[in-house]
């Protein structure tokens, strides 16, 4: 019993964090669990009523916390918390036209969260103690507290409707995978025969081919001392085994030009077409839907059967591969369409075309024009009735590719006058240069009215309009700025100063590059070793004799020192000072409420 | 002598210690000081305002009916157990258009129920229907209505905005008298059960008065002293009611002071109750407040006979103050409202109490009961295993 209970709660209470320190609540846990005669709920119901009435929404949400943890335990708790329930409103809920504390971010959040453990009170305890019951139709239709956010986080994190769905999901889990097992298991029965025959088909054909081993032992004949008079293929395995045992080898010489009879000529033609037919079957079909099988028998505990046929079946297929890969046939025949598509009714297992993300992001990101449907694609630039707009140009860069002297100096005024005249790009007003009578009507139809009949005479442009044509606009260019400096020495609120000059602060002198501190960066200021020891504030009679660099100096010297105070930053309580209301934060103020 | 439990009463009883009628009177007191929040028994919410009125019927004991500021009336039947849904209702704004301040059931038998809002009218209601059989106009905001309970004859006394008190004839559908009560508005009535003819209202101007409706001049007397022209509060008085012996009447003012008087001498109270706190100033507001407040009695079937125990609604707090009507003693207070508590009822036989307040809530109150055991199951400690065990 080191701390009291009040101080346990009261570190908890003004610790400044979001959520309650484990272990402080865990002693206080433990002293609560044993106590006998109740005193230690009394003591800290006692003292959470002190802490809610503290003027400061994070004491208020903190002491919250830990009533709720010992509310969901401790019925003599419950009963006190009862009692006192509509003064706890006031204090969490703000009910009764009382205003939570500031800081205002945190009142917010104390509210919500009384919203929802009160919920959560209600329909946990609510059978038991009904004066909940009764607080919570108070809330709901006298103050007109909105308990729908409440009511959506009790249900997501109700452990009952946790344990329902998870039960729910493992099921829809077993259930899909039972009928993934049906589907391989029908699969492979139908398909079973086939595959076999194939296999068995190609395994034939390599026979033929490929002579076995034990035929060309029996011809070239026994060479080692064997025992056995028969020679039969299964005591050959005996035989070897006797041999290593006496430590006697057997050469044997394969000349593997001569045993790889599998070559393609006219007498082994009809079995290679045979085994390419079969080949590609494989390859193209039984393999992957071999492949298919295991991926998904994988996901499935118990198929040890089925998996062991399948891995068996995916052996012998990939084996037959092998071999007709050593006997040279070439796998590029399997890539052109074949003429007759024995398989149509057959479905194959296509593999599910892979969307990449990116690429779906890629094409719902490129917005159709709504005009021009084909508006970017680059086989536009083949279409030779398609002219791709051209960016508009600047204006004062004009081409000067077509300017090129056909006629010689003929006119030499004209020649001195085109060096000094001024080359503009073609546009309206050189084309209605000096026109004084110029057709209003371009489109070349007679205009007519109803009643009136034809225009007598053709609309002209007004004085005005070919005024105007004949104007060109210039866009004047906004000359480069100057960047002006900013002072940034350090001022005593802790920030930097933010006037700017080309020149000079009028309150820190000179503008010069300091660093992100405000400390001057260095090689700046010039050396003052060779000035008196005695800086200007010591000796200064009126503020006007106080030389700024020393009034720096001295001021760069409380800042270090002030610096190395300063610890690791620990949570702290937020301040209850209103943040003052700048004329930004007034415009924010006015466009968010006019939102 | 709060506190002392029945089995001391009862051994200094057998020891001599005490007479019959204290050791009855300290029964009877410890008895209602056991009243609590009854946790069995809960009326479902049906309400979305304040609660202004509460009945219950005087035959069986059996019904209930509320109303309120949300002009919807409910009838709940008393003898289940558990969460009791409204059997019937009268949906809101489908009968009155304004707040309904009082609602009562007819004395005789419950077939019929009357109510009176401040829509202007007084309604009579057929409730096995629940629909309107007839209706009484008074072209003014109505605040009480009473009809007497001995049933002799089927006035109704209606307490409205204007100085009259108006008698409606159920018999003829008519208004049979007007008496010119107070200054200004009356704002409770209650007939005496034991005379069919006396009547006692209660107004705004503090003047509790009492009439007989047969004599010409109809009124009777003036509670309060007439010589020093003091009214019987200080305050308008919002609630009146006579004890089922007619002969004491209680009323309850805006003063925050209850006052019980005897009929017999209407000169001075015979007990002075206090229902708010202690340093609450009388509301001397010149706006006109229309919170009337019900008040209930135990009766002589409850078998404690020579105590009349009084609930009185608070009128600072949310309580409601159970008080013994001969001493004035405050025998025990209720909290359980969440906003001001606006009228009471007492079901005689069973020992329970319903109360209606302006959080919408109708919270029944009773003396003993048994929980079910999922209830007791709630109501335990549940400390988990897995928290820490040291004993440090």
């Amino acid at each position: 019993m080191h701390t009291s209970i009040e101080d346990l709660v009261a570190e908890l209470t003004t610790s400044g964090s979001e959520t309650l320190d484990t272990d402080t609540v865990n002693q206080l846990k433990r002293r609560l669990k044993h106590d006998e005669s109740d005193q230690a709920i009394i003591q800290t119901f006692q003292a959470l009523q002190l802490a809610l009435e503290k003027r400061h929404a994070q004491v208020r949400l903190s002491a919250l916390q830990l009533a709720n943890i010992v509310f969901c335990r401790s019925h003599q708790f419950r009963l006190l918390v009862v009692e006192n329930l509509p003064r706890w409103f006031e204090l969490v809920l703000g009910t009764n036209h009382k205003k939570l504390p500031a800081p205002v971010q945190y009142a917010q959040q104390l509210r919500d969260m009384a919203a929802e453990i009160y919920y959560m009170w209600v329909e946990r305890f609510g059978n038991g103690y009904q004066r909940l019951v009764y607080g919570f139709r108070y809330l709901r239709f006298i103050e007109q507290m909105d308990f729908k956010r409440a009511v959506k986080e009790y249900k997501r994190k109700d452990p009952e409707r946790i344990r329902a769905r998870r039960k729910i999901r493992l099921e829809a889990q077993s259930e899909y995978l039972k009928r993934s097992l049906v589907s391989v298991q029908a699969d492979y029965m139908r398909t079973r025969q086939s595959i076999n025959e194939a296999l068995d088909t190609l395994d034939n054909c390599f026979a033929i081919l490929v002579p076995e081993i034990v035929d060309i032992f029996g011809s070239h004949g026994a060479t080692a001392g064997t025992t056995n008079n028969d020679d039969d293929d299964g005591d050959l395995d005996e035989v070897l085994a006797i041999m290593a045992a006496n430590r006697q080898s057997i050469d044997i010489n394969i000349n593997p030009e001569r045993v790889l009879e599998a070559e393609e000529d006219t007498e082994n033609s009809a079995v290679f077409d045979v085994i390419r037919d079969y080949l590609r079957l494989c390859v193209q079909v039984y393999s992957p839907r071999v492949q298919i099988w295991k991926q998904k028998l994988d996901r499935i505990d118990d198929s040890a059967e089925l998996a062991g046929l399948v891995d068996g079946l995916d052996t012998r297929i990939s084996v037959a591969i092998e071999k007709c890969r050593d006997l040279g046939i070439d796998f590029a025949y399997m890539d052109e369409p074949r003429d007759d598509e024995e398989d149509t009714d057959e479905f194959e297992d296509a593999p599910a075309p892979v969307v990449n993300k990116q690429q779906r992001i890629r094409q719902v990101q490129q917005k159709r024009n709504s005009v021009f449907a084909m508006y970017g694609q680059q086989v536009l630039k083949q279409d030779p009735t398609y002219i791709e707009p051209s960016l508009l140009r600047d204006q004062h860069n004009h081409p000067q590719a077509d300017i090129h002297q056909e006629e010689g100096p003929t006119n030499s005024v004209e020649a001195k006058l085109r060096e000094t005249a001024p080359v503009v790009s073609y546009g309206a007003d050189l084309e209605y240069w000096g026109q004084r009578e110029v057709n209003a009507n371009t489109t070349g139809l007679e205009i007519r009215h109803r009643f009136l009949g034809s225009a007598r005479d053709e609309p002209m442009l007004s004085e005005a309009a070919l005024d105007t044509l004949q104007k060109r606009a210039v866009y004047y260019q906004e000359p480069e700025r100057k960047e002006i400096k900013a002072c940034r020495a350090p001022l005593p609120s802790g920030r930097l100063c933010p006037r700017r000059d080309l020149v000079k602060c009028p309150l820190h002198g000179a503008i010069v590059p300091r660093d992100e501190q405000g400390q001057l960066k260095a090689g700046f200021l010039p050396e003052e070793e060779a000035e008196a020891p005695s800086s200007s504030i010591t000796t200064a009679e009126r503020i006007e004799d106080l030389n700024q660099n020393d009034v720096n100096a001295l001021a760069r010297k409380h800042q270090t020192k002030a610096k190395t105070k300063t610890k690791a930053k620990k949570p702290k309580l937020a301040s209850t000072r209103k943040a003052k209301l700048t004329g930004i934060k007034r415009l924010q103020q006015t466009i968010s409420r006019k939102r | 002598m709060a506190g002392t439990s029945l089995n001391s009463i009862v051994r200094s009883r057998a020891q001599g210690l005490i007479l019959a009628d204290t050791s009855q009177h300290q029964i009877s007191r410890s008895v209602f000081a056991t009243l609590a929040l009854c946790e069995t028994k809960r009326l479902a919410r049906a309400h979305t305002a304040a609660i202004h009125s509460l009945s219950i019927d005087a035959v069986q004991h059996r019904y209930v009916l509320s109303t309120g500021t949300d002009t919807s009336i409910q009838l709940f039947d008393l003898e289940s157990t558990g969460q009791i849904n409204p059997t019937r209702c009268v949906l809101a704004g489908s009968g009155h258009t304004n707040t309904v301040t009082s609602v009562e059931w007819y004395s005789v038998d419950n077939g019929m129920f009357s109510t009176a809002s401040l829509d202007h009218t007084v309604k009579i209601w057929d409730a096995h229907a629940m629909t309107e059989a007839s209706q009484f106009d008074l072209e003014c905001r109505v605040f009480s209505q009473k009809m007497s309970p001995t049933g002799a004859h089927a006035l109704i006394a209606a307490g409205c905005e204007s100085p009259y008190i108006r008698l409606c004839d159920l018999r003829s559908g008519a208004f049979a008298q007007s008496l010119l009560a107070h200054e200004s508005a009356s704002m409770s009535v209650d007939w005496s059960p034991v005379d069919a003819y006396m009547l006692a209202s209660g107004g705004t101007d503090g003047r509790l008065q009492l009439w007989d409706i047969r004599q010409a001049g109809s009124h009777v007397c003036d509670f309060g002293n007439s010589e020093s022209n003091t009214c019987a509060h200080d305050g308008s008085i919002n609630g009146l009611l006579f004890t089922d012996d007619g002969q004491r009447l209680v009323s309850a003012g805006l003063d925050h002071c209850a006052r019980v008087w005897n009929t017999a001498s209407p000169q001075t109270p015979t007990v002075e109750i206090q229902t708010g706190a202690e340093n609450d100033k009388p509301r001397t507001s010149t706006t006109l407040s229309t919170k009337t407040v019900e008040m209930a009695l135990t009766t002589a079937t409850d078998g404690t006979t020579s105590t009349k125990v009084l609930f009185i609604p608070s009128t600072s707090t949310c309580e409601v103050l159970v008080v013994d009507v001969c001493t004035g003693e405050v025998i025990t207070r209720l909290d359980a409202h969440f906003a001001s508590v606006t009228c009471a009822a007492w079901r005689p036989s069973f020992g329970e109490l319903y109360t209606g307040g302006a959080d919408s809530n109708v919270v029944a109150w009773s003396m003993r009961e048994v929980l079910d055991s999922t209830q007791a199951a709630l109501r335990t400690n549940a400390w988990s295993d897995s928290e820490p065990d040291d004993n440090v």
